[in-house]
């Protein structure tokens, strides 16, 4: 399985990459402490200077930066460089407060594009593929970044952003698309249209997805796979670091490579701060090596996953991360209960519905209400209204057995829960608890 | 034997009714019968049409859930205690009756039912056994 990008790296031995981890880390705090004011006075606070760290032995002596420093520092505290060394800048949704901006140099673009590209080449990516790119363009850092990694690897690229379904199928059908980039949801959506078209899976040109930017469970993947023939894989980033491609899977499907010669992971206990040895459920927090306009030191991702270095068949040597259990800022606390809306994605699926639902939280009488709208799409399903309700009940049982806490199920009409084409709208949250 | 019936799920809402009635008419669909079954959240529109799949693709192209299957379906003499009595001879068998409802009927003088239940073989056996006339697609 010698799908490489850039196999010097990928397949550097473990030994190797902690050493130049450490060369890289060394230069990288330096160049933030000469150049952030912001970090230097924290780490001012701390009693580090950069002379404290040797190599990635001494990473623990740094402070951390979070969400709330960037919102602090926003728009340009965390800037690195000279504003005129800055080509680009992108932005994150802002769906919970703030907006953060990252920016890149042109080295800082072409690092990503090479992390993007290596998570092509790994799923079997060649120049002879024709790249579909449905993720968002803009600020949103899926477009460009797949974008960009399409285009380092050679395949055809097809920018279509996201949106206009009945035109991306059209699309992949006319050019014969063979990769698919775009958030699980949208693919799901895809898939849905295809079957509805009258399409099945041997009809579809594409052998494999690259599937990320929201959280998605192991059933989606599954469905996503038999719908259209074709091997979804999960890619990870976050636009603080770079963007998608911080790590990605390779054919093993079995968690995701770090691109570690960029950037370091570590798994910390989110409430000590204390890190954690592999192996353990924490939150990752990424350092990144060499970047040079957004270098992040120790940034808390809130996101909960498990670090593993086991051997992988594919031949890299990269650290992978197991799928993010979820990101505390997906988390809900209904009645005092925590709730991952991944958890209801994974009793539909393995019910037999479609992963399409959305939650309505709201409050009445001081005590939240929980609803949960189910599209109900059986080919012909039951007709006797208390089978129907039974149905409803067993869902809302298998629901209250997973989260702890009773939601009420709607079956509500086949497509009629609204779809935004690229993040899918989840959550509606009436309470006014502020 | 037994007769095709289409089943419409509908979330129980204003102007849903409608929408299926204005699906069927703008491709030229005949309706036989309709039943309804509502619950507070939704419905269940049983209907009986003169083109099954035709109402069916139509339904589903305004986005409702469809459902085709098969009801046992008799006729019935238009006098009191008829039905009373057919409904008696379901009971004494033991056989659970999911819904039952009236299919208009505009060819004899007869009431014409159609029955739920599980098994349609044994109920149309069970009352043709006792003289009563079996429908088919072909009568409604």
């Amino acid at each position: 399985m010698g799908n490489y990008y850039q196999e010097e790296f990928e397949t550097m031995p473990v030994e190797e990459i902690k050493k130049l981890q450490s060369e890289k880390l060394v230069k990288q705090v330096k160049h933030v402490y000469d150049n952030v004011e912001y970090y230097r006075n924290m780490m001012d606070e701390k009693g580090v200077k950069p002379e404290d760290i040797h190599g990635i032995e001494d990473l623990h002596k740094l402070p951390f930066l979070s969400k709330a420093d960037l919102r602090e520092a926003y728009p340009k505290g965390l800037l690195a460089v000279p504003q005129d060394d800055v080509v680009r800048i992108q932005s994150t949704s802002g769906t919970t407060g703030k907006r953060v901006i990252a920016y890149y140099t042109q080295h800082d673009v072409d690092l990503w594009e090479e992390c993007c590209a290596r998570a092509i080449v790994a799923v079997g990516g060649t120049k002879e593929d024709v790249c579909q790119v449905c993720y968002g363009y803009g600020l949103f850092t899926g477009g460009p970044g797949l974008n960009g990694g399409s285009h380092k690897v050679g395949c055809m690229t097809l920018p279509m952003s996201s949106g206009n379904t009945e035109r991306q199928i059209q699309f992949m059908m006319d050019l014969q698309s063979t990769i698919l980039c775009c958030t699980p949801s949208y693919a799901a959506y895809i898939g849905e249209t295809l079957k509805e078209q009258g399409y099945k899976p041997e009809d579809i040109p594409l052998k494999a997805g690259i599937f990320g930017a929201e959280p998605w469970t192991e059933e989606m993947r599954h469905s996503i796979e038999e719908t259209m023939g074709i091997k979804a894989y999960d890619i990870y980033g976050l636009t603080e670091i770079s963007g998608p491609g911080v790590s990605f899977e390779c054919q093993e499907q079995t968690g995701m490579h770090i691109n570690e010669d960029h950037f370091l992971a570590e798994t910390i206990d989110p409430d000590t701060g204390e890190v954690l040895p592999e192996g353990s459920v924490g939150e990752l927090v990424f350092t990144c090596l060499d970047k040079e306009a957004f270098p992040m030191l120790r940034y808390r991702t809130r996101d909960l996953c498990i670090l593993s270095r086991e051997k992988c068949s594919c031949g890299r040597t990269f650290i992978k991360m197991k799928k993010p259990q979820g990101r505390s800022d997906d988390m809900l606390i209904i009645r005092g209960v925590n709730v991952f809306p991944s958890q209801i994605e994974t009793v539909l699926l393995k019910e037999g519905y479609t992963p399409n639902y959305q939650i309505v939280l709201d409050r009445e009488n001081n005590t939240d209400t929980f609803d949960v709208y189910v599209e109900y799409t059986p080919e012909d399903g039951d007709d006797v209204v208390k089978n129907i309700t039974a149905r409803e009940k067993k869902l809302q049982e298998r629901m209250k057995t997973m989260l702890g806490i009773n939601p009420k199920v709607h079956l509500a009409e086949p497509k009629s829960i609204t779809r935004s084409e690229g993040k899918a709208v989840r959550v509606i949250d009436r309470r006014k608890l502020h | 034997m037994a007769v095709k019936q289409l089943s419409v799920y509908a979330e129980n809402k204003k102007g849903v009714l409608v929408k299926t009635t204005a699906a069927l008419a703008a491709v030229g669909v005949d309706m036989k019968s309709i039943m309804i079954a509502d619950t507070e959240e939704f419905g269940i529109i049983r209907m009986m049409v003169s083109d099954v799949e035709a109402a069916k693709t139509a339904l589903k192209n305004v986005g409702f859930n469809v459902s085709a299957r098969e009801v046992a379906a008799v006729a019935i003499p238009n006098e009191t205690g008829e039905l009373n009595r057919v409904l008696q001879l379901i009971a004494d068998e033991g056989i659970n009756l999911d819904y039952m409802y009236s299919i208009i009927n505009d060819q004899t003088d007869k009431a014409y039912m159609a029955l739920r239940v599980d098994d349609n073989a044994a109920v149309e056996a069970l009352l043709a056994d006792k003289g009563y006339q079996i429908l088919t697609d072909a009568d409604i």
